[in-house]
């Protein structure tokens, strides 16, 4: 994949953390980010922003994270939607059970906001490879 | 019975009297006898005296019958008259008409014709020869002749003759006449008289010629019996004699009385055996003797029954006196107060034992009642009970107190027996005892017991204990209760494998044999196989309830020691675990969704304040500025602190899993070095790293490692001050490598260095520095080490900085027993060298190189060491001459073929050494120096690796001589190869069947004398990172290309080319 990542479909259900993050990839990391609070939500903007990459929380209310990824790659043209999970559960066992649903990588939180472009770049780029 | 001297004495007794009732009883038989044989023989004279008187007067009448006739003949001879045959046999006839013993009667002539014979007429015989006629021929007697019987010429009759002699008017022999008597006459008059039982009557002629007898004898008539005792022995002069001899005549032994028949030739024998006359005798002898034998044995009967009734007798005097005897030792010298008392209860005797006891004298206790001395509260039930006692005669027993006067209380045991004999109203004898000690042990016991049984009921544990081989012997109620079996169900019937899992303990059992080496077999002996060993055992197990139910439990076992200190059985204490696994598990829920919990608010909070102070909320006043900094920080521990938290717990319940991988351990360093750079930066601090292990593989999670280091950099860091330094370094410590990772920070005190890996220890939490960590960052690094079977320890100096340091075991180096190198494989290095600096320089690249080296600063000390023997090298430091020269050329003439002496530097000798170094010089160079000395020693060695065993054979056949070849096929038989010799090269094709050959290539440069290496293989991904000893030659070349490399790489070692 050639093109520079940019448009950033984040999924997160604490607004704190949406804020944060919003804040972090559009003002230190220069991306477009579209935020949604749910699975739900995501799935609504996925055809209308036709993101490059999502970033999704683990644990939310309703729909998790692995789930809404497949939801969203069961939409037309998205088969292939790369993907990063946001969590605050970092243990080996369940970092390899994410990445065995095709996820890029695995950030935990908390994260340093001012190095968390640079994170998904690097696993953006591997994916690249 | 015979130890009885009175049973012996009667026995004596009773031996005279039988010997002198069998004297007197042969007496009397003697006299018995004497008087059988004197009746015997009045008998036989008698028969003897008549029998002869009848003989003599039957003979006298025919003696006269023919004398007259011989008379009548001769008158009238004389007077001429004839006498005719027939005249004669008319007158013969009757002149014995009248004696009927004469059978016949006859007159011969001289000439010995018979002229006339009273049974013919006309006798026509001679009797010439007849003993008769010629007795009167030869001797003129005028005596009766008896001839012996013969039988008659004229009618052939036996018969004896009695003849007289003829004689004619001038007195010559003018013929005979003879009777002839008939023996069978006297035979029938014997016959006529009574003679009893074996009584004989015999006729002999003078001469012992038989004439006659009775009973008849019919073959001896006419024998003679000249010979027979009668003739030899008895007849004395008087013409008679008795006596007891043995008879010719019938062979029998026969008293017998004899006698001459006056003056005429015959004898009389009156005889009568033995037997007959003695018969009579033996009869009485007989009864006699049987009535004496009875007597005696009554006799012996009754004297033995007296003898022992008198010996039993004697015996019960003898044990009466040694019994009383007995009873008054015992009375004084026992332990046990004995007295008497009568039924009201006033002592009459009391015994030394019984006044110790009490401590009164005998005088004030004997009539007064034993009563008195008695505990107050005890008086009234011991004064009811001796009452009852009393009143019933029973004996008396009861155990209760006594007050002696000297204020001492006694616990005594009062027994006493009724005796009707002791006095008039009968008294009692008995004993006290004291059983103070055996009272106040009791009372001990009693409460020990019952402590134990409260405590053994009242706990929740299950408390159960067995024999040695796993019998139940106890099951206390926490049992009961936790595994719902009965004690009575367990005790004595079962074993702990009751209620045990038998899935666990057939694990358990394999786990132990592997662990204890030698087989457990599966059953009690696993529960206690290790208690016994180690004092106890805790373990958790499960236990099954008897509703099947599972119930986790730690059990502890003891063994049980007998008072000998051998193991009689053990104890096992189960402590219910469920509810701990409960509370465990809900921790860690807990501890794990707490975690989680925090993390969300602290994202938000981490990253605001990240953004903040990153600018993009626009720039903020220098004060404000400082604060957010403050605030990011802390929002920065907590997160470690939470990070850690969770290791821990994890670490904890077991759930830490780590990635181990081989891995070689430099590249990890540098990593963990630069991804430490920026907080040391940070600090001021500068990092090093001191020593290189080339390929030295160790097995890390990669990830924990890292974890480990940055906690020990980041420590070091922290405790530096500015513009320190932290240094790293590697070392290989045998078959471990040693990372060490020191600062000179203010170093940590020794009290408190035993607690450093404990959790949330830290020394001083005023310290600015260390508020900044979390207090379990070192325990979880001895977690993670002790996972990847490693160490990490401490080493420091208060005031003098830390230095902390792991310890791992390295990879693909032989570490079994059995791959171990040979010690004497490596030569050990003597090292002289005066200066201790340069000493140190000098030893670390050999120890480094794992060359052993024993240093030594004086010249003396090195030539005795050097005279050992031990040492293959001696290097000669450049300023180890300064002091003894001399010394120094003794060493170097001491020399011999298999060692080398290397001499560092320009001191000037003539001695011959095998190599000189120059000085100064790099440690590389030193190494290269001995090696190539070391090499020149031997002949070259190569090892040639390859699945092809075919290559060995034609490899050698083109090496030179001198070069000796060994060759493995595979890894295993090549590492096995290395640690038995050095090598100086080695050729390997890396594809090997037991694995990568690649893997031995840490190994190969760990070796002393590093080997040249050929990789022989066509991969040419492996040129990369080739280094200078490493070598590949392609696989397609000729064998004799190989031995031309071969060749010049060894040329090259043994110092022949210079080195690249």
């Amino acid at each position: 994949m050639n093109m520079p990542l940019q448009r950033i479909l984040y999924v997160e259900d604490d607004p704190s953390i949406q804020t944060v993050v919003k804040l972090a990839l559009e003002l230190v990391g220069g991306y477009q980010v579209e935020v949604c609070d749910s699975g739900r939500a995501a799935m609504a903007a996925l055809q209308r922003f036709r993101p490059q990459l999502a970033l999704l929380d683990v644990m939310m209310p309703g729909m998790d994270g692995p789930t809404t990824l497949q939801h969203l790659r069961e939409q037309f043209g998205f088969e292939r939607l790369p993907a990063i999970f946001m969590t605050a559960k970092v243990q080996p066992a369940e970092v390899a059970v994410l990445k065995s649903q095709g996820a890029l990588g695995v950030i935990a939180k908390p994260f340093d906001p001012m190095t968390l472009g640079g994170e998904l770049e690097r696993l953006w780029s591997g994916q690249s490879q | 019975m015979w130890r009885h001297a009175v049973v012996r004495r009667f026995a004596l007794m009773y031996c005279v009297l039988a010997m002198t009732m069998m004297v007197g009883l042969a007496g009397l038989l003697y006299l018995l006898h004497q008087k059988a044989l004197a009746q015997s023989e009045r008998e036989l004279t008698n028969l003897g005296h008549s029998l002869v008187g009848q003989a003599r007067d039957m003979i006298r009448s025919v003696d006269i019958v023919l004398r007259d006739t011989r008379e009548g003949l001769m008158r009238a001879k004389q007077a001429g008259e004839v006498q005719t045959p027939a005249y004669l046999h008319e007158h013969f006839r009757q002149r014995i008409a009248g004696v009927p013993q004469i059978r016949s009667m006859a007159l011969a002539t001289a000439g010995s014709d018979v002229i006339g014979h009273s049974l013919t007429p006309s006798p026509q015989v001679a009797i010439s020869d007849t003993s008769s006629f010629r007795a009167h021929l030869l001797h003129a007697s005028n005596k009766l002749h008896v001839a012996e019987p013969r039988q008659s010429r004229v009618d052939g009759q036996w018969g004896v003759a009695l003849s007289l002699r003829m004689e004619d008017a001038d007195g010559q022999f003018d013929g005979i006449v003879a009777a002839v008597i008939d023996p069978s006459v006297v035979q029938q008059f014997y016959k006529g008289i009574e003679l009893g039982e074996g009584t004989a009557v015999s006729l002999f002629r003078a001469d012992g010629i038989l004439l006659a007898r009775w009973p008849q004898s019919a073959n001896s008539i006419g024998l003679s019996f000249s010979n027979d005792p009668i003739f030899t022995e008895l007849l004395d002069e008087m013409g008679h004699g008795f006596a007891l001899l043995d008879s010719r005549v019938d062979n029998q032994r026969r008293l017998v009385f004899a006698q001459r028949v006056g003056d005429y030739p015959f004898v009389i024998a009156a005889s009568r055996d033995e037997a007959s006359a003695f018969e009579a005798w033996r009869h009485t002898a007989l009864a006699l003797v049987a009535a004496t034998s009875l007597l005696l044995v009554g006799a012996g009967w009754l004297m033995l029954r007296l003898a022992t009734q008198e010996a039993k007798r004697r015996m019960a005097e003898a044990e009466l006196v040694g019994t009383t005897q007995r009873l008054r030792l015992i009375d004084v010298a026992s332990p046990v107060g004995l007295y008497v008392s009568d039924p009201s209860g006033l002592l009459s005797y009391v015994n030394p034992a019984y006044t110790q006891l009490l401590g009164v004298q005998a005088v004030r206790l004997v009539g007064q009642a034993w009563i008195m001395l008695l505990h107050q509260d005890d008086r009234e039930a011991v004064s009811r009970s001796w009452q009852q006692a009393v009143e019933r005669g029973e004996p008396f027993a009861m155990e209760y107190r006594c007050l002696c006067p000297d204020g001492r209380m006694l616990w005594v045991s009062n027994r006493a027996e009724y005796s009707p004999s002791q006095a008039a109203q009968g008294a009692y004898v008995g004993s006290i005892e004291d059983i103070t000690a055996r009272r106040e042990h009791e009372q001990l016991l009693r409460e020990t017991l019952s402590l134990q049984k409260a405590v053994l009921d009242g706990t929740a544990y299950s408390i159960v204990s067995t024999d040695r081989s796993g019998l139940i012997r106890s099951f206390n109620r926490g049992a009961e209760q936790m595994l719902g079996f009965s004690a009575a169900e367990m005790v004595g019937k079962a074993t702990p494998a009751r209620f045990h899992d038998l899935q666990e303990v057939v694990a358990r059992a394999a786990a132990l044999s592997v662990e204890l080496g030698e087989p457990i077999p599966v059953g009690f002996e696993v529960f206690v196989a290790k208690a016994r060993l180690e004092g106890v055992e805790e373990r958790e197990w499960s236990y099954i309830r008897k509703d099947g139910q599972r119930i986790p439990v730690l059990l502890s076992v003891t063994p049980l020691r007998d008072e000998l200190g051998e193991i009689d059985g053990y104890l096992g204490v189960a402590h219910d675990l469920s509810e701990f696994h409960k509370v465990d598990k809900l921790k860690r829920e807990f501890v794990s969704i707490v975690s989680h919990e925090l993390r969300t608010p602290l994202t938000s909070i981490r990253g605001s304040l990240g953004l903040v102070a990153g600018g993009i909320g626009g720039a903020l006043p220098e004060r404000a500025n400082e604060l957010v900094k403050i605030a990011l920080q802390n929002a920065e521990r907590l997160v470690r602190l939470i990070n850690d938290i969770l290791d821990i717990e994890r670490i904890d319940a077991g759930q830490l899993t780590l990635r181990v991988q081989c891995t070689e351990v430099m590249p990890l360093l540098e990593q963990a070095l630069a991804d430490n750079q920026g907080y040391a930066d940070h600090h001021g601090v500068r990092l090093q790293c001191f020593g290189q292990v080339y390929g030295a593989l160790v097995e890390v999670d990669v990830d924990r490692f890292g974890q480990v280091m940055a906690n020990l950099l980041s420590n070091a860091i922290k405790f530096s001050h500015s513009g320190g330094g932290v240094e790293v370094s590697v070392i290989r410590d045998g078959t471990r490598l040693r990372i060490e990772v020191c600062d000179h920070g203010p170093g940590i005190a020794p009290a408190f260095r035993d607690k450093l890996f404990e959790r949330f220890s830290q020394a001083d939490s005023t310290d600015a520095r260390r508020r900044d960590g979390t207090g379990l960052g070192l325990a979880i690094c001895k977690s993670l080490m002790a996972q990847m079977h490693g160490e990490i320890g401490c080493d420091s100096s208060e005031g003098a900085g830390s230095c902390f340091w792991l310890s791992l075991p390295l990879q693909g180096l032989p570490t079994g027993p059995a791959d171990m190198r040979p010690p004497s494989l490596v030569p050990r290095i003597l090292l002289l060298e005066q200066d201790e600096s340069c000493a140190a320089h000098l030893a670390r690249p050999l120890v480094e190189a794992g060359f052993p080296v024993e240093l030594v600063y004086e010249a003396n000390e090195a030539l005795l060491r050097w005279e050992s023997g031990r040492f293959g090298v001696a290097l000669v430091g450049p300023r180890a001459v300064s002091g003894g020269e001399g010394r120094l050329e003794q060493i170097m003439s001491r020399d011999h073929q298999a060692r080398a002496i290397l001499l560092l530097g320009d001191t000037p000798t003539a001695m011959p050494v095998d190599a000189r170094l120059p000085w100064p010089l790099e440690p590389q160079q030193l190494l290269a120096g001995l090696r190539r000395v070391l090499v020149g020693l031997r002949s070259a060695q190569v090892l040639l690796i390859d699945h092809d065993v075919g290559l060995q054979t034609q490899l050698g056949a083109v090496l030179p001589q001198g070069v000796a070849l060994d060759s493995a096929n595979t890894l295993t038989a090549a590492r096995h190869m290395l640690c038995r010799r050095d090598y100086d090269l080695v050729l390997m094709d890396p594809a090997l069947p037991d694995g990568d050959g690649l893997a031995l290539l840490p190994l190969l440069y760990g070796l002393p004398m590093r080997p040249e290496i050929v990789l022989h293989t066509s991969d040419a991904a492996l040129d990369t990172g080739l280094t200078g000893a490493l070598h590949r030659l392609p696989k397609d070349g000729s064998v004799e290309s190989i031995a031309d490399l071969i060749n010049q790489k060894l040329r090259r070692r043994r110092g022949q080319e210079d080195t690249p």
